[in-house]
């Protein structure tokens, strides 16, 4: 089937579905009603000062990019750099983490037999690692890398930064035609760089990935 | 003048019945063609070879609501107008718009599937109405109306980077499904 048949085709949906888009328009903010509900939530904000103040709220906001961005990855390859095998346990020994869990949301971590870091010869570590998890009808894949001293991250500066349990957090989603990745994101926190990409997934579902990391940290 | 009015004219076969139908629906199916072609003249005619083809369809037709019927005939000959006007005097948006439909296909162009008439458009339909109103709306606006998505943005008071996503996410949804109930197309 071609474009223009499939487009023949949605032109022979039900007539209620066209009848009901005919006649749809969103709803319009009341902004006087906003403005109202935000003079008595600063009413109770000074009133439950110490409550609101020990709360952390979330601040969710997902950039628009045209694909995810690649960070750069600074590791040396030459032939003086050492590299160093590490099982599981110890990559996260390395970085100062519980391990993260063989189920994440759902999806299932891919099994690897080791993990690199990378030595050169002034004795610096490098290091740049990716988990891939999977979900078992291979719909939703999950990559993350995490870095202590291996990556640049690519978030553009004039990328707006949400927090997610009081951790800095730069949110994506990609409007890619091939539908390689849906959403990504990138944390900053305790030293440890990471770069999350997804595919198969909302945004919702993403944030609650990106929770459950963060909270991994803490 | 009602749907059902309009249609009693035509059985009746008054030509009142077209000038009911230009002046209820002739808004609507101008703005359908002109989504397609962005050339009034050929818009202008593709709505006139609307009316005529709605007079000599009905009788024996009896639709039950017009605009989609009528809505139907306008997008059928304003494609194909669009397919027969040289590639320069082509409308970029509407090319983008079956672009981006080309993403619900798993193989475009391959060897043609032959489903039963109507199959493959009541599986769309039973798809759009698992979405949210507002999802759904945006979906056929876009592609059955042939909205810009200017024009969607502003009539649900949306900015357009949301409505790209939204309508690219459905798409993706639609292709699934349709894998999923075994469409290969």
């Amino acid at each position: 089937m071609n474009r223009e048949s499939f487009y023949l085709e949605i032109g022979s949906i039900d007539d209620d579905l066209i009848q009901e888009a005919s006649e749809a328009y969103g709803h319009k903010v009341h902004r006087i009603g906003f403005i109202r509900l935000a003079a008595i939530a600063a009413c109770l904000c000074l009133v439950c000062a110490t409550v609101l103040f020990n709360m952390r709220r979330d601040i969710i906001f997902y950039n628009e990019a045209p694909a995810p961005l690649t960070a750069k990855v600074l590791v040396p390859s030459d032939e003086t750099t050492v590299v160093l095998t590490l099982t599981y346990q110890e990559l996260f020994d390395y970085y100062g983490l519980e391990p993260f869990p063989d189920v994440l949301s759902g999806l299932q971590r891919l099994e690897q037999t080791y993990f690199y870091v990378y030595r050169s010869p002034k004795d610096t570590i490098y290091d740049t690692n990716v988990l891939n998890y999977c979900s078992d009808d291979g719909r939703q894949t999950l990559t993350i890398m995490i870095s202590k001293n291996g990556a640049e991250p690519a978030a553009q500066q004039n990328m707006k930064k949400s927090r997610i349990d009081g951790t800095s957090v730069v949110l994506a989603v990609s409007d890619t035609p091939s539908g390689a990745a849906d959403c990504w994101a990138e944390i900053y926190g305790q030293d440890i760089y990471f770069r999350i990409v997804a595919s198969g997934m909302d945004e919702s579902s993403f944030t609650d990935i990106i929770r459950e990391i963060v909270q991994l940290q803490q | 003048m009602t749907d059902q009015t309009i249609v009693d004219l035509f059985w009746r076969r008054s030509e009142d019945a077209i000038q009911g139908t230009a002046q209820k629906y002739g808004k609507y199916l101008t703005k359908i063609a002109m989504n397609v072609l962005n050339c009034r003249e050929d818009s202008e005619e593709c709505v006139n070879d609307t009316y005529l083809a709605a007079w000599k369809q009905i009788p024996p037709d009896r639709p039950q609501k017009l605009l989609p019927y009528l809505g139907r005939i306008t997008r059928c000959l304003s494609l194909n107008r669009y397919d027969y006007l040289k590639a320069q005097k082509r409308n970029g948006e509407f090319t983008v718009q079956l672009t981006e439909l080309e993403e619900c296909l798993s193989a475009p162009d391959t060897i043609e599937n032959q489903y039963e008439q109507g199959e493959l458009s009541s599986e769309i339909s039973a798809f759009l109405r698992t979405l949210s109103s507002d999802k759904r709306n945006i979906f056929i606006r876009r592609y059955w109306f042939s909205d810009s998505i200017t024009d969607i943005a502003k009539r649900f008071d949306l900015s357009e980077s949301k409505v790209k996503s939204i309508l690219f996410r459905v798409r993706k949804q639609l292709k699934q499904h349709l894998e999923s109930e075994g469409y290969r197309i």
